[in-house]
C-alpha cells in the first residue's frame, strides 16, 4: 500500500502552523485604578494570573471629570521587588507598545515571584509627576512540564481519532459480514 | 471625533495565519466556483459567490476589526462579535452551497490525496451524519452558547487570550452545524423533510429571547470584568449589559425570521413535476435534486475509480521544472559529490594543521553541528541526499581501476552484523574520546574514511562498503525508511513486459544497482544511496523519485537484496535497535543528570579509567539493555497474543516499531544543535580565511563561535518531533499486529506491549529535552 506523502506533509504542516500559546497583548485583569488631580487611571495587567517572566503592563487614561479618553500622557513603571525598597525594572507605557490606542503599554521581564511593588509615574499638565504606588502579586513560573503540556499531550488527538476510526470501520465490516452470511 | 472614536477605528487587528486562512477559502472557492460555472453549473450563480465572500469577510471582521479589542472593554462589543460568528457568518457562508466548490477549488493533488481520502473516511462520514442530525446540531448550538455566557467561563475568555480565541472558534463551529441544517446546502442535504426546520428554528428562538431576556431585564451584573475596566463613552456597566442582550434578542431574532422565510419560501416553491414510475405520484423537487446528486456522484466515483487505475498518481520530483532535469542529468551527482570532497578536503586541513579550538576549526563544528543537522533534515523532507552527495564513493571507479581484483565480498559478511559492530565502536568512541572536541582526530575519522571506502570498493565488487560496511550509510538507510521521497519504479507494468532489467544488470545507457536492488521489487528506502545509477541505466526511463512512503515494507516487504524477508533477518533487527537506542543514549549524554551520574561512578570508582567506564556504559545502554528489553517486550506481546512465532522472530517482527521514534530523537537532537549553534560556522570559516591572510577574523567572528540563544520555540519543536515519532511509531506496532489478522482482540494485545514501549520511549525522550543540555562544540567565552 503507498501512503501519498501529500497527506503526511500537510497534516504535519496543519499541526506545526496551530500555535496555541496565549498572545501578550494590553488586556487581561484590571489591577489597580486610581485619580490623581487631572486623571483617573487604571492599569491592566497580563497574562492572567502574573507569573514570573514576561508581563505587560497596560495604562488607560480619562479625564478626571469628563471621563473622556486622554492620550500622549507620560507614564513610567516603575518595579521594586519584594523587600527592597528601590525599583529593580522601570518602563515608559508607550502608545506604541500597545495594540489598542487607548493604552499605554509597556513589557518587563520579572525576575522572580512574589509581592512586588509597581510604582506609576504620570506626567500632570500642571506640576510634577504624580505617583501611585500598588502591589503586583506575581506567581512562580509555570512548571516548563506544564507550560508545554499541549505540545506533550498533542498525540492524544491523532491517536484517538485513530482507535475510534478503527473501531467504526470494524464494525462496518462486522456488520456487513453479518449481513452476507 | 472624540478620542474613543478615533481609537476604535484605528484599533485594527492583524492575525497572519487567521488571515491567510480566509483569504485561501476565498481563494479556493473562487477557482472552484468558476471551473463549476464553465462547466455549467449554473447553480452556481454570481449571489452565492457573493454571500461566501461576505461570509469569510465577516470572520474576518469579527476576529480582527476593532471590535476585537473593545470587546474586553464593553460587553456589547463582545456580543456584537458573538452575533457575527453564529448569525451573520454561518448562514452567509452556507447559502453560498461551499461543498463543491472548495472540493473542486482544491489543487488536484490536494484534492486526491488529501481531501477525498478524508471525505471517505469512515469515521468522518460518520460523524458528519452525526451533526447533520437536528437534535444533535440545536444540542451542540444551545449548549455551547449557554455554557460560554457562565459568568466562570465567560470571564476566563475576557482575561485570556488563548481561552478568547477558543470561545470564538467553537461558537463560529457550533453555529456552523447549527445552519447546515437550517439551509440545507447543495450537495449533501439531509434526508429528512424540510419541515422539521420549522420547529427546530421556533426551539432556537426561544432559548435564545430567554438567554437575551435575561442579560437585558437583570438588574446585577452577570460578568464583574465590566465594572472593572474604563467606562467608554460613559456607558454603565450595568446599561452596557442590557444593550448586549438587546443586540443579541434582535439579531438572533431578524436571523432566525429570515430563516424562517427562506425555508418556507423553500417548501412552497417544492412544486411536484415528474412522476413516480408507476404510482402516479410526482416526485418532490428535493428527491429530484437527490437523485440527480446521487447519479452524479456514482459517475464521479466511476471516473475516479478508472483513472487511478491507469495512473498511480503518484507525485514525482523528476517532473518538476528545472530541479527535475538538473536531478536526472548525470553530472548532478558528481558535482556534488566534488563539492563536498573539497568540503571534507577543507576540514580535513583544517583538523590536522589548524588551531586545535573546538569551536574555531572547521573540524570542530562543521561534521558535528552543521553537517549532522543538515543530514537529518534531509532525511526528513526528502530522503537519503547524503549518500546520493557522498563524497567518499566519488574514487571509487579510480579504486576499481587500480586495484582489478573485483572479488566477492565475503558470504559470512553479507549482513549487516559488520556495521553494527561498528556502528557501536563509533558512538563508543565518540563518547569515551571527546570525538566532537577533537578537531584532529575528526580529521582523522574523515582521511580513514576515504582510506577504507577506497581500499574496500577497489577489492570487492559492487558497493560493498556502502552495503555492509559504512555506519553511516547504515544510518542513512534506517532514517530514510520512512522519508517521503523513495527511488522507485513508476509504472508496474511497463516492468513486466520489460526483457533487459538494466536497471539492474546494467545496460547501454549506464550502470545498474551497486547494492543489487531490482526496482520491481524493492519496497522501501533500505539500503537505498539515492545514486539514481537505476534512473540512468532504465531504458524505459521508469524509474522516478517518488513522494510515497511505502507501508508494504512493513510487513510483506523484504530485504530488497536478498528477497529475504527483513523480519526474519535478526542482523537488520539489531541494526535497527542499536540506532534507536543511541538516538536516545547519544542525547542523554550530554544532559547534566548524566553528566553527574558519570562523575559520581567515575569518582567512586578510581580505578577505572574513564574510556574504561564509558565502553561499560556504551555497552549496557547500547546493546544489553534494548536487547533485554525487546526480548522482553517480545515475549509478552507473543505470550498475550498467543501468537506461534518464537520470541527472537517477535522481536525481530517488531523491531521497526523503533525507527519513527529513534529518527524522530535524531532530528530533535541534531536541529538543536544546528538551530542553536549555526553560526559557528561563519566563526570557523572566517579564522581559516584569515589564518591565510584572506580575512579579518574579529571579536564578532570570536562571540559567534559560542552557543547562541535557545529560541522558545526550540522546546517545542523537539517535542514535537517526538509526538510525530511517538503517533509514527505506534502505528507501525499497529501495522505489524494487524499484518496477520483483522482487527480483535488477539491483534490489541500483540500491539499493546509495542506501544506500551513506545511511550516509554517517548517519556523518556521529553524527560531528556527538559534536562540543561551541554553545548558541545561551542562553548568558547567562559561557557
Ligand atoms: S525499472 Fe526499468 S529496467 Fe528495471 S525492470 Fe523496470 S522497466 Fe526494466
Ligand atoms: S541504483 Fe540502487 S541504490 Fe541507486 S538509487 Fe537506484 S535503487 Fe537506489
Amino acid at each position: 500500500m503507498r501512503i501519498p506523502v501529500w497527506q503526511i506533509v500537510v497534516v504535519a504542516a496543519v499541526w506545526f502552523t496551530f500555535d496555541p500559546g496565549g498572545l501578550l497583548a494590553d488586556g487581561g485583569r484590571v489591577c489597580w485604578s486610581g485619580v490623581s488631580s487631572a486623571y483617573r487611571l487604571t492599569v491592566f495587567a497580563e497574562p492572567v494570573p502574573l507569573r514570573q517572566g514576561r508581563i505587560d503592563l497596560s495604562l488607560f487614561v480619562q479625564d478626571f471629570e469628563e471621563l473622556t479618553h486622554v492620550s500622549g500622557v507620560k507614564a513610567t513603571f516603575a518595579l521594586i521587588p519584594p523587600g527592597s525598597a528601590t525599583p529593580l525594572l522601570e518602563a515608559e507605557a508607550t502608545r506604541s507598545n500597545a495594540t489598542n490606542p487607548l493604552f499605554q503599554a509597556a513589557s518587563l521581564i520579572v525576575p522572580f515571584s512574589g509581592r512586588w511593588q509597581v510604582k506609576l509615574l504620570v506626567a500632570e499638565p500642571e506640576g510634577p509627576f504624580y505617583s501611585a504606588i500598588f502591589p503586583l502579586e506575581v506567581a512562580p513560573a509555570q512548571d516548563p512540564v506544564w507550560k508545554m503540556a499541549f505540545w506533550i499531550a498533542l498525540p492524544v488527538v491523532p491517536i484517538s481519532w485513530f482507535v475510534i476510526r478503527q473501531l467504526v470501520h470494524s464494525r462496518d465490516a462486522h456488520r456487513s459480514k453479518n449481513g452476507r452470511s | 471625533m472624540s478620542a474613543e472614536w478615533q481609537a476604535f477605528w484605528t484599533s485594527w487587528q492583524f492575525d497572519a495565519w487567521l488571515t491567510l486562512a480566509l483569504v485561501l477559502a476565498a481563494l479556493i472557492y473562487l477557482r472552484g466556483w468558476l471551473r463549476l460555472r464553465q462547466r455549467g453549473a449554473r447553480r452556481f450563480s454570481p449571489w452565492r459567490l457573493a454571500a461566501f465572500l461576505l461570509g469569510v469577510t465577516t470572520v474576518g471582521l469579527a476576529t480582527q476589526s476593532p471590535i476585537e479589542p473593545f470587546s474586553t472593554l464593553l460587553l456589547q462589543m463582545h456580543m456584537l462579535q458573538h452575533v457575527l460568528l453564529m448569525f451573520v457568518a454561518p448562514p452567509l457562508v452556507w447559502m453560498a452551497d461551499p461543498e463543491l466548490p472548495l472540493l473542486v477549488g482544491l489543487p488536484k493533488v490536494l484534492r486526491r490525496h488529501l481531501a477525498v481520502p478524508i471525505l471517505r473516511d469512515p469515521l468522518v462520514r460518520w460523524v458528519t451524519h452525526l451533526l447533520a442530525h437536528p437534535a444533535v446540531a440545536l444540542g451542540l448550538f444551545v449548549v455551547t452558547a449557554w455554557t460560554w455566557h457562565l459568568p466562570a467561563l465567560y470571564q476566563a475568555a475576557l482575561t485570556s487570550q488563548t481561552w478568547h480565541q477558543v470561545e470564538h472558534a467553537s461558537f463560529f463551529l457550533a453555529a456552523i452545524v447549527f445552519w447546515r441544517v437550517v439551509i440545507g446546502p447543495y450537495p449533501n442535504r439531509s434526508t429528512l423533510s424540510r419541515w422539521i426546520v420549522l420547529p427546530y428554528l421556533l426551539v432556537a428562538g426561544l432559548q435564545g429571547t430567554v438567554f437575551s431576556g435575561l442579560l437585558t431585564f437583570s438588574d446585577r451584573l452577570y460578568y464583574p470584568h465590566y465594572e472593572t475596566v474604563p467606562r467608554l463613552w460613559n456607558i454603565a456597566p450595568l446599561d452596557d449589559q442590557a444593550i448586549a442582550g438587546a443586540l443579541m434578542w434582535f439579531s438572533g431574532s431578524v436571523a432566525y425570521l429570515l430563516a424562517v422565510a427562506w425555508v418556507a419560501a423553500e417548501l412552497w416553491n417544492e412544486t411536484p413535476q415528474p412522476q413516480m414510475a408507476g404510482t402516479g405520484r410526482r416526485l418532490p423537487a428535493g428527491v429530484r435534486e437527490r437523485q440527480k446528486t446521487a447519479l452524479r456522484i456514482s459517475k464521479l466515483r466511476t471516473a475516479t475509480k478508472k483513472s487511478t487505475r491507469a495512473s498511480p498518481e503518484v507525485w514525482d520530483c523528476f517532473k518538476l521544472p528545472f530541479v527535475g532535469a538538473v536531478l536526472k542529468s548525470k553530472a548532478f551527482r558528481p558535482t556534488m559529490q566534488t563539492v563536498l570532497l573539497l568540503l571534507a578536503a577543507l576540514i580535513v586541513i583544517d583538523g590536522l594543521w589548524g588551531p586545535q579550538a573546538t569551536s574555531l576549526n572547521l573540524a570542530g563544528v562543521t561534521p558535528w553541528i552543521h553537517w549532522r543537522g543538515l543530514l537529518v533534515i534531509g532525511l526528513v523532507v526528502a530522503g537519503n541526499l547524503f549518500c546520493m552527495a557522498c563524497p567518499f564513493t566519488l574514487p571509487r571507479s579510480l579504486a576499481k581501476t587500480l586495484f582489478r581484483t573485483n572479488w566477492n565480498w565475503p558470504g559470512w559478511l553479507r549482513s549487516k552484523w559488520l556495521s553494527v559492530a561498528l556502528l557501536i565502536v563509533f558512538f563508543w568512541a565518540y563518547e569515551a574520546f571527546a570525538l566532537w572536541d577533537t578537531p584532529w582526530w575528526t580529521a582523522w575519522i574523515v582521511v580513514g574514511y576515504f582510506v577504507a571506502s577506497f581500499a574496500v570498493d577497489g577489492l570487492f565488487r559492487d558497493a560493498a562498503f556502502c552495503k555492509y560496511v559504512c555506519p553511516i550509510g547504515q544510518f542513512n538507510f534506517v532514517q530514510s525508511i520512512f522519508s517521503p521521497l523513495q527511488v522507485a519504479v513508476r509504472d508496474g507494468n511497463v516492468c513486466h513486459t520489460c526483457d533487459t532489467k538494466d536497471c539492474i544488470r546494467g545496460g547501454p545507457q549506464g550502470s545498474g544497482c551497486n547494492m543489487e536492488l531490482f526496482q520491481p521489487q524493492k519496497t522501501g528506502n533500505l539500503d537505498c544511496t539515492f545514486c539514481l545509477d537505476c534512473v540512468h541505466a532504465c531504458p524505459h526511463e521508469n524509474v522516478g523519485m517518488l513522494a510515497f512512503v511505502d507501508s508494504g515494507q512493513l510487513t510483506a516487504g523484504g530485504m530488497p537484496s536478498t528477497q529475504v524477508r527483513w523480519y526474519r533477518r535478526t542482523d537488520v533487527a539489531a541494526l535497527l535497535t542499536i540506532l534507536a537506542s543511541a538516538a536516545f543514549v547519544n542525547a542523554a549524554w550530554m544532559v547534566e543528570p548524566v553528566v553527574r551520574l558519570e562523575e559520581q561512578v567515575q569518582a567512586e570508582l578510581p580505578l577505572i579509567s574513564r574510556p574504561v567506564l564509558v565502553s561499560l556504559g556504551m555497552v549496557l545502554s547500547l546493546a544489553v539493555i534494548p536487547a533485554v528489553v525487546l526480548l522482553a517486550v517480545a515475549a509478552v506481546s507473543r505470550w498475550w497474543s498467543g501468537s506461534k512465532r518464537g520470541v527472537l522472530e517477535t522481536a525481530t517482527q517488531f523491531a521497526m516499531v523503533l525507527v519513527p521514534l529513534a529518527l524522530a530523537m535524531w532530528t530533535a537532537h541534531y536541529t538543536f544543535h544546528l538551530f542553536t549553534s549555526a553560526g559557528t560556522l561563519w566563526a570557523a570559516g572566517t579564522r581559516m580565511l584569515s589564518d591565510y591572510h584572506l580575512a579579518t577574523f574579529g571579536d564578532a567572528a570570536l562571540a559567534c563561535a559560542c552557543c547562541g540563544d535557545v529560541f522558545s520555540w526550540i522546546l517545542p519543536w523537539e517535542i514535537l518531533c517526538l509526538d510525530v515519532g511517538l503517533c509514527g511509531s505506534l502505528y507501525v506496532a499497529y501495522r505489524i499486529a494487524v499484518a496477520d489478522d483483522q482487527l480483535s482482540w488477539t491483534v490489541v494485545k500483540a500491539w499493546t506491549p509495542w506501544a506500551a514501549l513506545s511511550t516509554g520511549l517517548f517519556v523518556t525522550g521529553i524527560w531528556i529535552f527538559f534536562q540543561p543540555m551541554q553545548m558541545r562544540g561551542t562553548m568558547v567565552l567562559g561557557g
